[in-house]
């Protein structure tokens, strides 16, 4: 079924929360999410991978080289680190990560909201390079698991491409499984909560 | 007098009012309208445009219910409300974000629909949550009559008569809606598809759009139905009646939420306004012109107050202290006073001595004869940037922002239970936004993240101790769990507005205020609370009519009276 983009940053928001996530990861996993989709990806199936990966959250270690390193990476939580370092002008490597196309949404929304080129060195899969103006040619079939992050001030500016998009088709099985875990945020239902919590009574037939 | 400054754009500003005295639910929940108002800002730009409003669809029968669509064109574009009346059993006829079904549901298309495109939507657009959507549809509602009044206008017009003018004024509407949506949901268009459109670049002008061509079209069917019973004798509507009729709405908790999670939006509102006003507060001297429109404004707001009845106590007793000082503002701004020099910076500094409500309106008050002024701050409400963190600064510059912008959290004692009093939860019927008790309900483990105050009050416990040169990327590497909170307070930076400055938790939190302020910047009059938690409200009373949107006076309707301007 097609959903829109803010539907995907939404319901993967509260479902990262619903996965036990802190709230501040999950704002950037939604929007991550998002623009993924917004480049034609499947950012829904990207985050759902991260939000139900690996659980540990992230510590980082600046290794010889002097990058900040992520080992036996879970994206949900070491992915924002990982933008937060880069940003700050450090190298940044994740390795063993759970969710690699996530991080790249992560780099996407990084490289906007920081006015960065960031090219995602995966190895032998190849390198990704997003920049404000969104993904920089095609991404390989396979994505890896350990990647090497690296950042530079922009050199385009933002066209606004992915304000055109019309939302994207994401698979049954994936929105079920991101609305089940935002339904763990909700309150079931009960006959109190509904007379007393939004204080309206139940029919209006003045 | 309070200092006047050069800022942005070149014009005068007086000190601009602080976020600790601006952003208090006391005072949030006294706003009134004014002409930045997103209703007001759209009805300009209809009215600048000399908008044609056309109905290419009236498929509506007898007893008037069927199909309709409006278009208009604005800024380029042409939207089209599209219009579902159906019959509704009494019992389920109700006003709360739970219901299923509604006396009418509506979707604004981006265009113009195909036969086929309503054929989609007659098979959704009823169902509203349940139904689904393409990026066509802009904006999704739906309404419920007024039911006694509805079938009085009905009476009367089917019989050669006008509504009775009292009811006229103690309804005002003949249906009000129950939720509008926007940006996405349900898998409508997301706002980026319209957010660079210049007419849309204010703040939910596609949802106001869509009420006021719904406020059309509930005139249109009170008239078809009343015309189909008796046609030889009915007479239509006289256009002051018409105009007098706004639509209504019903408002619960959903707007609460909104407003703390749209924290850069909220400061985007709140600058705006302040900007405006401070910008006016620097006018030297008057003219004539504005100190005669603000006079025949004092004494439409009297009449507007005198009109102003409502059942809820509380806000009942506002209305009665206000009545008793207006008169006094009035008497005080006489034209040789407001001839004196900074006449609304001192108008303000007069009001100081008056109840908040009474403040509140004084502020809306001197921004209606400025639009030179003001008016091109309406293009700055919408926000174009979530809230930022920014990794690099020092843990040393986040306690110092915590200490300088969250002193409300700061002094709660959270240790007492009245500080968390109450939890925010999204309840799993129709995801209604509600509030519970948390020690006498469950559910509190599912809280949502409105607790800003005690989130802010634990990170500043947390950054106790730690080195302050420290980065906020390190820091937040150990503390994921302050993520949230510390993006929100490094936003407050740039942002000052972003966060009301109240404990949400507390006892004694009235949600009603933070519902009472996104409705006046909404443009909403005569609000009507029903409880702490909901409250009902007048759209697009006195405002013009599909027919009259390019008089001279389409921007003249702040505070409508019945009588008069509506």
């Amino acid at each position: 079924m097609r959903h829109s983009l803010n539907e995907i940053e939404v319901t993967l928001r509260k479902a990262t929360i619903g996965a036990g996530i802190p709230v501040g990861l999950a704002q950037d996993i939604g929007q991550a999410a998002a623009w993924l989709a917004a480049c034609g990806m499947d950012g829904a199936g990207a985050g759902l991978a991260a939000i139900t990966g690996k659980s540990a959250a992230a510590i980082g270690q600046v290794a010889d080289g002097g990058a900040m390193t992520f080992t036996d990476a879970s994206v949900a939580y070491a992915g924002p680190s990982a933008m937060d370092f880069l940003a700050a002008g450090h190298a940044v490597q994740l390795t063993g990560m759970d969710a690699p196309l996530l991080l790249v949404g992560l780099a996407g929304v990084a490289a906007t909201t920081y006015d960065l080129d960031i090219a995602c060195d995966f190895g032998a899969a190849g390198v990704v390079s997003v920049t404000p103006d969104g993904l920089s040619g095609d991404l390989p079939a396979a994505l890896g698991r350990d990647v090497n992050l690296t950042a530079s001030p922009a050199t385009s500016v933002a066209n606004d491409t992915k304000a055109s998009a019309a939302g994207i088709e994401v698979a049954d099985a994936v929105w079920n499984n991101i609305v089940e875990l935002a339904g763990k945020t909700y309150v079931p239902e009960s006959e109190a909560s509904r007379l007393l919590g939004a204080g309206a009574g139940l029919t209006d037939n003045d | 007098m309070t200092t006047i400054a050069i800022n942005k754009g070149g014009f005068a500003e007086a000190t601009r009012r602080a976020p600790e005295h601006v952003m208090r639910l006391e005072r949030m929940g006294a706003a009134y309208p004014n002409r930045l108002s997103f209703m007001r800002s759209l009805i300009r730009r209809l009215s600048a445009e000399n908008a044609v409003v056309t109905r290419p669809v009236w498929e509506i029968n007898d007893q008037g219910y069927g199909r309709a669509v409006y278009s208009v064109p604005l800024g380029g574009d042409i939207y089209s409300l599209v219009a579902f009346a159906q019959p509704l059993a009494p019992e389920n006829r109700s006003d709360r974000v739970i219901a299923e079904a509604w006396d009418a549901t509506y979707a604004l298309f981006d265009g113009v629909p195909t036969t086929q495109d309503l054929d989609r939507l007659e098979a959704n657009a009823p169902k509203q949550e349940a139904g689904r959507y393409e990026a066509t549809e802009l904006s999704l509602s739906r309404s419920n009559k007024s039911v006694r009044f509805f079938q009085h206008v009905v009476d009367r017009l089917s019989q050669g008569q006008q509504p009775d003018p009292e009811l006229v004024n103690s309804v005002g509407y003949l249906m009000r809606t129950t939720a509008v949506y926007g940006n996405g949901k349900l898998g409508f268009g997301d706002r980026a598809i319209i957010e660079k459109r210049p007419a849309m670049r204010g703040s939910f002008q596609v949802e106001m759009l869509n009420v006021w061509l719904i406020r059309g079209f509930t005139l249109d069917l009170v008239e078809h139905v009343a015309r189909a019973k008796n046609p030889e004798k009915f007479t239509p509507m006289n256009a002051q009646t018409r105009r007098s009729l706004g639509i209504g709405n019903s408002t619960g908790l959903g707007l609460a939420p909104f407003l703390v999670n749209h924290c850069v939006l909220l400061n985007n509102w709140m600058e705006v306004r302040e900007v405006a006003l401070a910008r006016v507060r620097a006018v030297e001297t008057a003219d004539a012109s504005a100190i005669a429109q603000i006079q025949t404004l004092m004494t439409r707001a009297a009449r507007h107050l005198d009109q102003w009845n409502v059942a809820d106590e509380r806000q009942m007793a506002r209305i009665i202290e206000l009545r008793r000082e207006w008169p006094e503002i009035i008497s005080l701004a006489s034209a040789d006073w407001l001839a004196q020099v900074h006449p609304w910076d001192r108008l303000m500094q007069a009001g100081a001595g008056y109840s908040v409500e009474c403040q509140e309106l004084i502020a809306a008050l001197v921004l209606e004869p400025y639009g030179d002024l003001v008016d091109d701050l309406c293009d700055e409400l919408a926000a174009d940037v979530k809230p930022t963190l920014e990794p690099m600064m020092r843990v040393g510059q986040l306690a110092d922002l915590l200490d300088g912008n969250y002193k409300f959290a700061l002094d709660v004692d959270f240790s007492a239970a009245e500080a968390q009093h109450f939890f925010w939860y999204v309840s799993e019927a129709k995801l209604e936004p509600r509030l519970g008790k948390r020690f006498e309900e469950d559910g509190a483990e599912k809280e949502s993240p409105l607790d800003i105050a005690r989130r802010a009050q634990a990170l500043a416990h947390d950054l106790d101790g730690v080195d302050e040169a420290q980065t906020v990327a390190e820091f937040l590497m150990a503390h994921p769990e302050h993520r949230y909170v510390a993006r929100r307070v490094q936003t407050s930076q740039h942002h000052p507005y972003c966060e009301i400055h109240d404990n949400l938790l507390a006892a004694d939190c009235l949600p009603i205020d933070m519902l009472r302020y996104k409705l006046a910047l909404f443009g909403a009059s005569k609000f009507d609370p029903k409880s702490d938690l909901w409250t009902r409200i007048n759209m697009f009373q006195g405002a013009p009519l599909f027919e009259d949107i390019a008089a001279k006076d389409a921007d003249d309707w702040w505070l409508p009276v019945l009588g008069e301007n509506a």
